[in-house]
């Protein structure tokens, strides 16, 4: 390449002059070097800074902000010192393309430590797995994504002994509980790479969590995975910043993929922030994936297989599993295949349970009992596998923007919506999980007749999780919301700033229907109030059906102010969806307090971008 | 033994300073069966930070399951057994799954062995897993006998 014959010509006075030089200046500027180093261009033009918070990872002081100053002092390391070699294989290998002369500078080194590792990792394919949301972890509400790097060895050619490299905030060990709490919400932990085998990320994830996995298979060639296993080895032990609400795990997942394959500049796409769905969307679009796997959590396969039953044989699993002889007559009734399946599920059953349950000597007894049991019934057919949803990434985008319109009692209006993420309960389901809902940065801005402007709402937050109760499982329903709203108050529209939160269940009569209800708390600061900053207990209820025309939601809510003051909110919203991004939601709303009572009634369409 | 170097693959770097390796003589079929039960509550505050806690390594971590076994770092083979040996007892209860597969694979089972592994183990269930209290070290030990008394798994254990 001319410009690495220009650059080699250019090396003794790179060598004599230092960072000055400007052929150096000019490779320090590519792509490839800018992503080896993980800078990001920051506000200051031309300016770079760096998520990497870490002294070891720079080889000059200024490093963190310089890619000029770090090549030249990464230059100077290589030279002087075999050990550097060793510790950035990625940058010695980039840098010796760059300048060909390089090599033959360079002191002999030997590494074995680190040709140990890639010998006995041998891999041999590199895999972008996706864990759905879990909107009881909120760093994980959003999913989450790492990489798992498959062996060529023989002894483990197989998903299970795979090498999963996750991000994450690295916890030193016996922290203080709070601590831990604070610091994992708010900063404070260091990011890093670490490591594990891929049998116990499934227990995290699909045991213990119980969040389907998405495995995205990567085209990435041998060049290309010792590109990313050498960057991987750099990143031993260096710490990030780890910003929570990032979602950074993501981000830095498509940086290591950016250095395994240059050109495609992955990162680059989200300069703010990374839902990790969008990672995946992102690889995707680069041609990286050739193949997705789905691997169902356990309690996806349990739900799975619990709808198989009939209402009897359900009601006798359910017994099993709290006893592993309980009615023995009525088992030995069944048919083969069925007592396979009512064994099954009472012994997935209990295991559910004893994850999220102190487990007692009795548990265990219990357990060993139906697994007996699981281990007699398993020359019957087995039940067909969950059968595979809708793959996450070709659910609707996380983006929103709506245009509406409609009256608010006979007064005409018209809505502007915009909300950074990412799904609601009125939302297309297909490829999220269902009864979830999680809402970031909404705004929506209404111009009434008569021409006033005003801001109508802006939700920080919005969380609603609704998860079913029935024989087997008694999880809890909750919401949080906060942020600014109208209410009319003493007949004015005034904008409040509100905190609320709901706690309670929800039940699933029908496979297409949910009920809710809840409890609730609310704090809300309004000027028109006699208490202007008052605290609002009250009680929720609502219903949301799926059909083939669409998704309705029904509720209403009631809270009483501490100063007497009564609300009542009805509401029926109907969503007809026109195609995976696009919507049309139609809205209609009663809001009574002991003045005022206020209806309205709008129609939106709506835009997943 | 090619098996011995499943012991390095899995832990990465011998520089990386691992705890325990799961799966010891005090640790039983119902001490596996809880793991990673250790408190939900403690699980659910390190999922706040995607978090990866104590011996947060760049090699293998063996995360820790109350079994005390000092630690031979090992996966491979007998070990692995005992890593996973609560998904094992239900693959063998069964006679398939992942985690069959994967002890197969990891004993240097050829492809073309598996299914008779796989049956081998399914039909001796009851003596790999005589009781709850079995512990992952007699249940390795019996994978292995199982293998040396069938003439077409007993190569792999020579």
């Amino acid at each position: 390449m001319v410009l690495g014959l220009l650059l080699a010509a250019a090396l003794p006075e790179a060598r004599a002059s230092g960072r000055g030089d400007p052929a150096l200046t000019v490779l320090a500027g590519q792509r490839e070097w800018l992503q080896l180093l993980h800078y990001t261009p920051s506000w200051r033009p031309g300016g770079y800074r760096n998520f990497v918070d870490d002294p070891d990872f720079f080889l000059s002081s200024r490093g963190a902000h310089d890619p000029a100053a770090e090549l030249t002092a990464t230059l100077a390391a290589l030279r002087t010192d075999p050990a550097t070699q060793c510790r950035f294989p990625a940058r010695t290998r980039w840098l010796g393309e760059r300048l060909p002369g390089l090599a033959g500078e360079l002191p002999p080194a030997s590494c074995p430590e680190y040709e140990e590792w890639r010998r006995v990792l041998a891999v041999r394919e590199a895999v972008l797995v996706f864990a759905a949301s879990y909107l009881n972890s909120p760093s994980s509400m959003y999913g989450h994504t790492f990489l798992r790097f498959d062996s060529a060895t023989p002894e483990r050619r197989t998903p299970l002994l795979g090498w999963a490299m996750n991000f994450g905030a690295t916890v030193p060990p016996d922290e203080n509980w709070f601590v831990y709490a604070w610091r994992g919400l708010f900063g404070g932990y260091p990011g890093q790479f670490a490591a594990g085998p891929y049998f116990e990320k499934l227990r995290e994830y699909s045991r213990l969590e119980s969040r389907d996995l998405w495995e995205y298979r990567l085209n990435l060639d041998a060049a290309e995975l010792d590109r990313l296993l050498a960057h991987a080895w750099e990143l031993r032990d260096i710490n990030f910043d780890y910003y929570f609400f990032d979602e950074n795990c993501s981000l830095r997942l498509l940086e290591l993929l950016d250095v395994a394959r240059p050109g495609h500049d992955l990162a680059d796409q989200f300069p703010n922030y990374a839902i990790p769905i969008d990672t995946v969307r992102a690889a995707i679009d680069a041609g990286m994936v050739e193949a997705v796997d789905y691997r169902p959590a356990m309690r996806t396969a349990l739900r799975h297989e619990i709808a198989l039953l009939d209402a009897g044989e359900r009601a006798l699993a359910r017994r099993l599993a709290d006893d592993a002889g309980a009615d023995p007559a009525a088992f030995a009734a069944l048919a083969p295949d069925r007592r396979r399946l009512v064994a099954d599920v009472a012994y997935q059953y209990l295991r559910d349970r004893a994850v999220h349950a102190p487990p007692t000597d009795a548990i265990t007894r219990q357990n060993f009992a139906l697994l007996q049991l699981v281990n007699q019934t398993a020359t019957a057919a087995a039940p067909p596998p969950p059968p595979r949803p809708v793959a996450p990434e070709t659910g609707h985008r996380t983006g929103l923007v709506a245009v509406g319109g409609g009256l608010e009692e006979s007064r005409a209006f018209a809505d502007l919506e915009w909300r950074v993420s990412y799904h609601d309960l009125l939302d297309p389901t297909l490829g999220y999980p269902d009864g979830a809902s999680l809402n970031m940065a909404r705004v929506v801005v209404r111009v009434k007749e008569g021409g006033t402007l005003q801001l109508q709402r802006l939700d920080a937050l919005e969380i609603t999780s609704l998860a079913p109760r029935d024989a087997f499982f008694s999880a809890w329903s909750w919401r949080v919301n906060a942020g600014l709203e109208r209410q009319w108050t003493a007949g004015d529209d005034v904008l409040v700033t509100q905190g609320n939160a709901g706690f309670g269940g929800s039940w699933a009569p029908l496979p297409s229907l949910m009920v809710f209800a809840f409890g609730t708390g609310r704090l809300e600061y309004n000027h028109a109030l006699d208490q202007p900053l008052d605290l609002a207990p009250g009680v929720a209820a609502g219903l949301r059906l799926q059909g083939a025309a669409g998704i309705t939601l029904a509720s209403a809510d009631h809270y009483r102010f501490t100063d007497g003051e009564d609300r009542t909110e009805l509401a029926l919203r109907h969503e007809l969806i026109l195609g995976t991004n696009l919507a049309l939601r139609l809205q209609l709303a009663r809001r009574v307090t002991d003045t005022d009572r206020v209806d309205e009634a709008g129609l939106a369409l709506r835009y997943h971008f | 033994m090619k098996r011995v170097l499943i012991v390095a693959a899995l832990v990465g770097t011998s520089s990386v300073a691992l705890a325990e390796a799961p799966g010891g003589p005090n640790c039983g079929w119902g001490n596996m069966l809880m793991d990673g039960q250790s408190g939900l509550g403690a699980h659910v505050i390190a999922s706040l930070t995607n978090g990866t806690s104590g011996n947060a390594t760049f090699g293998m971590t063996t995360g820790t399951n109350g079994c005390s076994a000092n630690g031979t770092l090992t996966y491979g083979g007998k070990s692995l057994v005992g890593a996973v040996m609560d998904e094992f007892s239900e693959d063998v209860a069964r006679g398939d799954g992942e985690a069959l597969t994967a002890v197969a694979v990891a004993m240097g089972v050829e492809e073309s062995d598996r299914a008779l592994f796989k049956q081998v183990m399914h039909d001796n269930f009851a003596s790999l897993f005589p009781s709850a209290d079995v512990t992952a070290e007699q249940v390795s030990e019996r994978v292995v006998e199982l293998m040396r008394a069938n003439d077409q798994l007993a190569r792999y254990v020579s």
